[in-house]
């Protein structure tokens, strides 16, 4: 697991910061989700970036999402080009999946689901943690 | 070390099991109600709570003295001496 939370360009900045974007807000209930996602596009630009999805965080990863009729963004086609901004380290949780009777294959992109002990490995591994 | 804000027994009820036995806790907003006579579960021992919020909800006497009250000024100082905060909410 160590292995693959560094991405090789990473080691090439020693002083770069690595910073851990958590999301535990459901979609569309509230501003938050989205802005979690703007700022770890944007932090994506200059940091070493890892998202970790949480509780109700999960429910943003959902398939099927469909806001025409609330007029909503429906911003859960966004999580597709993470790949593209070099995020490729995302995790979530998997007694949340369990909680939430949802399962990997229910999810618009592949994540890793991690044991509580390694969310907490996870969160002291990282320089600086932003919830969402 | 990691500190840990809790700022709603929801946010507890999520996160909790992500605190390690090291890592330091505050209570904080709706989050000190999560002290009102339950047991907290949590890995560490460290906890704080932030006093004016607990005096804001009527609470200073309903909650456990042995749990460490924090005034503003020492809830900065925690935060100083953290390596890292997670503010669960």
């Amino acid at each position: 697991m160590p292995g693959s939370m560094q991405i090789a360009w990473s080691h090439l900045v020693p002083d770069m910061k690595t910073l851990l974007f958590v999301h535990t807000s459901s979609p569309h209930g509230s501003i938050k989700a989205q802005e979690g996602l703007d700022a770890l596009l944007m932090g994506s630009a200059f940091a070493d970036c890892t998202a970790l999805f949480l509780g109700d965080g999960i429910l943003q990863l959902l398939k099927n999402q469909d806001t025409q009729q609330t007029g909503q963004k429906n911003f859960s086609l966004t999580f597709g080009s993470l790949q593209d901004y070099g995020v490729d380290k995302v995790f979530c949780s998997k007694t949340h999946l369990l909680n939430h009777d949802i399962d990997e294959s229910d999810l618009v992109i592949d994540v890793t689901a991690l044991e509580d002990k390694d969310i907490a490995t996870l969160l002291a591994s990282h320089d600086v943690i932003l919830n969402f | 070390m990691i500190l840990h804000t809790f700022n709603s027994p929801h946010a507890l009820q999520v996160s909790g099991a992500f605190v390690q036995e090291n890592d330091q806790v505050l209570f904080l907003e709706d989050g000190v109600y999560c002290l009102l006579g339950r047991t907290l579960n949590l890995a560490s021992n460290d906890i704080h709570v932030l006093q004016p919020d607990l005096e804001a909800r009527g609470l200073s006497d309903r909650v456990d003295p042995e749990i460490n009250r924090a005034n503003y000024e020492m809830f900065v100082q925690l935060c100083c001496d953290a390596d890292s905060i997670s503010n669960w909410f």
